[in-house]
């Protein structure tokens, strides 16, 4: 109960719109005052919860992301996809929830993929009489497999503060990433039957393989990250870091599209989206040390083995809550807020904390899609300027198949977590 | 937006300038540390598979070039509108209403600020007073790592100061800013 009062409280003040980090900070600040009359060794948190190796993944992958957008690399992807895919119902759609795909094993962001994705595809897809709806909806679906398809940002934090293996995670995370990727693109070809939308004629094989030439550098790059985390080659950090070096030769010497202004551009922005996130670590790891201090997450134990609470009934109840909060709050603060609370009880229950990352992850795919504050909703508006009930409108069968992705991952187990288990990760 | 000035706009445009070089030059170290970790992360990979000879200090200096990089960030962030807040409520207010509640999120960075500033340095000086090195291979006394912590307070002070001047005076936002203070709407980011 006491989780509750503090959580709705949190929320509270972080709906008077001061920035997140500092609500965090704060407000845990304040009951370690209350409680200890002092905030005690509140500098050691913050720099102990910074000086992680395993977080610079998070930089290193925006920098990777950064290269290959400036140097142009992925310019082409969607052309690349358009190109194969064209052919079949709903190609276009198809061809965006592709590229949404493989765009998502290059960055970690959803709302990155959105928006590269989403200025090629809409134009076209409006162009050859798709409803704007249509192309609204797939474009901010297919751009939330940027969390679950590896690298992702978001379980790189669930894979620190629950200290699970990241390349396990990232692992995890491909499969059933890749299942909803397919139902998003069956979607597509289901719903385009008798649509005002133009079917275009098959590539011919010199087309389609023109079109993969000009993509094979965007193409050979998460092969290389995800095979050499699989394989035991890198760590999750080390394949962050090897990806930025591979993407910088690939932009500066394969396509020599990016200069001294665009690398340096490049490293201000990874140091200050990342900066951002980390800020709201420190606070949210100062909102963990509250908790601990109060032993919820110790209540919570004790609750859970009082009832009698099953696996499935327990995640249910968790999913729910995310999906509530995810209404509200942006990704991050969902991951760290919770996590702390969660974990104690999934090892009570052994449920496999991987598992229950990948669940998170889809849950807060749905979170970027769903109003008031779907993040993705808000890249969307910004790339058409369309209204947002319109946006609305054609994400919301996207929510329904998410649900049916989360429902299939909660109900096989082993979508998730059959991969990692073939590797060795430690 | 009309708002009336509560400062001279000559005085409060040189203060913001000011702080404007101070949180360039250190968005600038932060990219270089970010720089830093990307060789460190490439070199320890290529000696232990060209050379066979694993670095095993490069884990520990990536930490700390990690603080760095978060440091000297944070003022630069502020500065350009970045950091996430949830205004979900605050977006229906009209333009008194947003700069009221700007001018509130800059009291609590304040806040914030001043607490990084004062935790960290008694930190710091603490592990300096009684002599604390790091533990691991680089062996270094860990207050010259921890001092990160309030200079990246101090540089958010100053930015949140900077930022409250620039309100008062009335002062036009930041070109190089993405959609700082009041003036701002939700937009999306690039972490999600």
């Amino acid at each position: 109960m006491l989780f509750f009062i503090i959580l709705g409280g949190l929320v509270l003040v972080l709906l008077t719109g001061i920035p997140v980090f500092t609500g965090l900070t704060l407000f845990a600040a304040a009951i370690i005052v209350g409680v200890e009359g002092n905030l005690g060794n509140l500098g050691e948190i913050v720099f102990g919860k910074l000086n992680t190796y395993l977080l610079v993944a998070i930089p290193l992958f925006t920098l990777m992301a950064h290269f290959m957008i400036r140097g142009k690399v992925v310019d082409d992807l969607y052309n690349t996809a358009n190109t194969l895919l064209r052919h079949l119902p709903g190609g276009l759609g198809v061809a965006t929830v592709a590229a949404c795909t493989i765009f998502a094993a290059i960055s970690g962001s959803s709302v990155a993929t959105a928006l590269t994705i989403g200025s090629a595809a809409i134009p076209q897809m409006l162009r050859y009489g798709y409803d704007r709806r249509t192309a609204f909806g797939v474009v901010g679906a297919g751009g939330t497999l940027g969390i679950l398809i590896p690298p992702s940002a978001p379980m790189v934090l669930f894979g620190v503060v629950s200290d699970t293996s990241i390349g396990a995670l990232f692992m995890a995370g491909l499969i059933p990433g890749l299942m909803i990727s397919a139902i998003f693109a069956a979607y597509c070809m289901i719903s385009a039957r008798g649509g005002g939308a133009r079917t275009l004629p098959r590539a011919s094989l010199r087309e389609a393989l023109a079109a993969i030439r000009k993509s094979v550098w965007a193409l050979s790059l998460p092969p290389l990250i995800l095979g050499g985390m699989y394989f035991g080659f890198f760590t999750a950090t080390e394949a962050a870091g090897v990806g930025a070096l591979a993407a910088l030769l690939i932009a500066t010497l394969a396509y020599r599209t990016l200069g001294f202004r665009g690398i340096w551009e490049s490293l201000r922005d990874a140091a200050r989206t990342s900066a951002m996130l980390f800020m709201i670590l420190i606070g949210a790891a100062l909102f963990g040390h509250v908790l601990t201090k109060l032993r919820i997450p110790a209540q919570m134990v004790d609750l859970v083995a009082t009832y009698g609470v099953s696996q499935v009934e327990f995640l249910l109840a968790v999913m729910v809550l995310i999906l509530i909060l995810g209404m509200f709050l942006e990704t991050i603060s969902i991951i760290l807020i919770t996590t702390p609370v969660v974990l104690p009880v999934l090892a009570a229950l052994d449920i496999s904390p991987i598992w229950y990352g990948v669940l998170l992850t889809i849950n807060l795919e749905l979170a970027l899609i769903t109003p008031p504050v779907g993040m993705n909703l808000f890249a969307i508006k910004a790339i058409t300027k369309a209204p947002i009930g319109e946006i609305i409108a054609g994400i919301l069968p996207y929510v329904i198949l998410l649900l049916v992705g989360l429902g299939l991952a909660i109900a096989f187990p082993g979508l998730a977590l059959w991969l990692p288990g073939t590797m060795n990760y430690s | 937006m009309a708002s009336r000035r509560l400062l001279h706009p000559g005085l409060a445009s040189s203060i913001y300038t000011a702080v404007r070089y101070l949180t360039d030059a250190a968005a600038g170290i932060a990219a270089l540390s970010v720089l830093a970790s990307l060789l460190l992360v490439c070199y320890s990979v290529g000696m232990r598979y060209a050379f066979n000879d694993p670095v095993p200090w490069v884990d520990e200096a990536v930490g700390y070039v990690l603080v760095a990089s978060v440091m000297f960030s944070i003022a630069e962030a502020l500065r350009k509108g970045e950091h996430i807040a949830v205004d979900i409520l605050t977006d229906r207010f009209g333009p008194r209403g947003k700069r009221v509640v700007y001018v509130f999120g800059l009291a609590a960075v304040i806040a914030t600020a001043v607490i990084l500033l004062v935790e960290g340095w008694a930190m710091a000086e603490f592990s300096r007073m009684i002599g604390i090195r790091s533990i691991g291979y680089l062996d270094i006394p860990i207050w010259t790592m921890q001092v990160m912590v309030p200079i990246g307070g101090l540089l958010l002070l100053l930015a949140a100061l900077a930022e409250l001047v620039r309100v008062a005076a009335a002062l036009p936002p930041d070109p190089d800013a993405d959609a700082p203070g009041p003036e701002s709407a939700s937009r999306p980011t690039g972490i999600d």
